[in-house]
């Protein structure tokens, strides 16, 4: 009678568990989605501005210039996107405004006399996306460009029915626009994975 | 490079559409398809934008704002168009974010999942972000956009006869499959799961975009292996393929015409989804000119019915019908052993009938299929590139057939 009474107590409970584990289920499942996307992320950008920034003022060309050199202007007016992922125009002169505001680059303008400058337009499409926190440099005067940057985005996609990898590049080159000549380029890539099927 | 100030253009043609309309529309949330068909593409716009769905968990979400944007983009404001389509594009990017509810997307209402769409509306959408932003004159995003409207397709094959295996068939193969398998499937011997072959994509619009968009790049190789592409998955786009190889155009018009298939439930507990179409496919081309110049016909790049009626283009939404089925069997089974268990006594069958009663209201709780969709695509799509010379040049475009299909588009000039 005893293992009677306890079968039933389960089956109760077992009866109960039909409805609660809908509502379970239910909670469970009211969570927006994951980070399964191999999209770049605004720590990706920044990432990729310090990494630059930093091989940008080891380079001689930098490393040799004091704040008493010839002042260099660099524009950084073009950028293109190569990747399998949609950059917004936004977003490509985020990275830019990134860098333009890093250590580094800030201490190069006081040390090594050099200056970057980025569109007017470009500055304010920044300043009118919400998403951005684009701040003012109260310091900022606009002057003739002695050099231009460029950067241009690529990335390889290795992509099946269930996984899909992108591997970034970001290549800068800077240019000396009296000599034509390339004074520094450099490559910057990270790998980005995802799981789970692209349509689900 | 002349092509480099090339521009491209989207239209509608849904005069016809009207006629067609079901009379038995799905549930859904925001249905503005008798806008579109009348071209009121502003009306439409502003009715889903005035109700849009704020929750990203909800369903709605995406669908809303695919819609905001297609009809943003078919309204003549594709800048008004990039905000919606961030958003779009990001859920969309986001892959596998229902992988981990496999079991409550198949046992619960699917509503609590978070939409992403049939694969099919998914790579349309990725294919009108490839072209508002090339209206825009982002010609690499438009690239990047296309690409992605390419993903992997599951092909489940043929039947004995030759025939595309339909939602049905599959479903009664994965239901075998799971009877072969003693009721306890495991996510190994999941036919849904494991039963088909990975293929490439065959999604026509979405080559010819990348392509186009790569050419405006200058890496006209690279544009050309995708149009090549699309003339190897679509013999019959050959002519636009070739058109668009010689370079000779600075305008490319993508024109849509009627409306896409709606979605239905039907079978036992209106547990199965289907596509229905609402304007009927055939190859009828378009026929174009540049008034004072000689007629073209451009064949049809991509036929929404037809995506939509292939299981390769559609979520494995009738597994809920193998459920349903299993439901029902479960009850019945369950029902009964409980009664005989309680009338003799027997604790054993009282315990088994029990979990067959929670295992098939588990099952049957998710027997009603989701008929929620897109329901602003075009049932057809056209690319007509053409080389317009002249300031004030009008256009006319015509599906073959259908005279009041007609438009003018007086008043243009060729790309600065």
């Amino acid at each position: 009678m005893r293992q009677r009474a306890w079968l039933r107590s389960y089956a109760r409970f077992t009866l109960a568990l039909t409805f609660a584990l809908p509502v379970v289920f239910f909670l469970n499942n009211c969570g927006g989605p994951g980070n399964q996307t191999t999209r770049m992320t605004t720590e990706d950008f920044q990432e990729m501005a310090a990494q630059m920034s930093q091989s940008l003022a080891m380079d001689d060309n930098f490393r040799n210039r004091t704040a008493q050199s010839e002042p260099w202007v660099i524009s950084i007016d073009k950028t293109q996107n190569l990747s399998s992922d949609v950059i917004t125009e936004s977003e490509r002169w985020y990275v830019v405004q990134k860098i333009r505001s890093s250590l580094p680059i800030r201490t190069m303008g006081e040390q090594k006399n050099v200056q970057f400058v980025i569109p007017a337009e470009q500055l304010q499409r920044m300043r009118n996306d919400p998403r951005l926190d684009v701040k003012d440099d109260p310091n900022f005067q606009r002057t003739t460009p002695t050099h231009q940057m460029t950067a241009t985005f690529r990335t390889v996609t290795r992509a099946d029915a269930t996984n899909r990898t992108d591997l970034y590049y970001c290549e800068f080159h800077l240019y000396n626009l009296k000599t034509g000549e390339q004074d520094w380029t450099d490559k910057f890539e990270y790998k980005r994975a995802a799981a789970g099927h692209i349509w689900d | 490079m002349t092509n480099q100030n090339n521009t491209l253009v989207t239209g509608s043609l849904l005069l016809l559409a009207l006629c067609l309309l079901p009379a038995c529309q799905a549930p859904h949330a925001i249905d503005v398809s008798h806008f579109v068909v009348a071209g009121e593409y502003g009306k439409a716009r502003m009715v889903v934008r005035n109700n849009l769905e704020k929750k990203r968990g909800e369903r709605e979400f995406l669908l809303d704002r695919m819609q905001l944007g297609i009809l943003t983009l078919a309204d003549g404001y594709p800048q008004s168009a990039q905000i919606v389509f961030e958003d779009v594009y990001q859920l969309l990017r986001t892959q596998g974010i229902n992988a981990d509810r496999t079991v409550a997307s198949q046992v619960f209402y699917e509503g609590v999942k978070i939409w992403k769409g049939e694969p099919f509306e998914q790579a349309l959408t990725f294919a009108y972000y490839s072209m508002q932003q090339a209206e825009l004159g982002q010609w690499d995003n438009a690239r990047a956009a296309a690409s992605n409207g390419l993903f992997q397709l599951r092909d489940f094959g043929e039947n004995k006869k030759g025939e595309r295996l339909d939602t049905e068939e599959i479903a009664r193969r994965a239901i075998e499959a799971e009877r072969k398998a003693a009721g306890q499937p495991t996510a190994k011997d999941d036919y849904i799961n494991t039963g088909y072959a990975v293929r490439e994509s065959n999604f026509t619009l979405g080559y010819l975009l990348q392509g186009i968009a790569s050419r405006q790049l200058g890496r006209t190789e690279e544009g050309n292996d995708f149009l090549n592409v699309a003339a190897q998955v679509d013999p019959s786009v050959r002519p636009v393929v070739d058109h668009l190889k010689s370079g000779q155009y600075n305008t490319v018009f993508v024109v849509s015409y009627g409306l896409g298939p709606t979605k239905v439930a039907y079978g036992m507990d209106n547990a199965l989804a289907k596509f229905q179409p609402r304007f009927p496919s055939d190859d009828s081309p378009l026929i174009g000119r540049i008034v004072g110049q000689q007629r073209a016909a451009y064949p049809v790049v991509c036929d929404v019915n037809r995506m939509a009626s292939d299981h390769m283009w559609n979520n494995m939404e009738d597994v809920r019908q193998a459920k349903s089925i299993l439901g029902n069997v479960l009850l019945g089974a369950g029902a009964v052993t409980t009664g005989v268990g309680a009338h003799n006594d027997n604790d054993t069958a009282v315990l088994i009938g029990i979990g067959l009663m929670a295992a098939g209201a588990l099952a049957k709780a998710g027997a009603h299929a989701d008929t929620r969709y897109c329901n602003v695509m075009p049932q057809r799509m056209y690319v007509v590139p053409m080389m317009i010379t002249q300031p004030n040049t009008t256009v006319e475009l015509e599906v073959q057939g259908r005279p009041n299909s007609r438009i003018a588009l007086a008043g243009l000039s060729p790309p600065p």
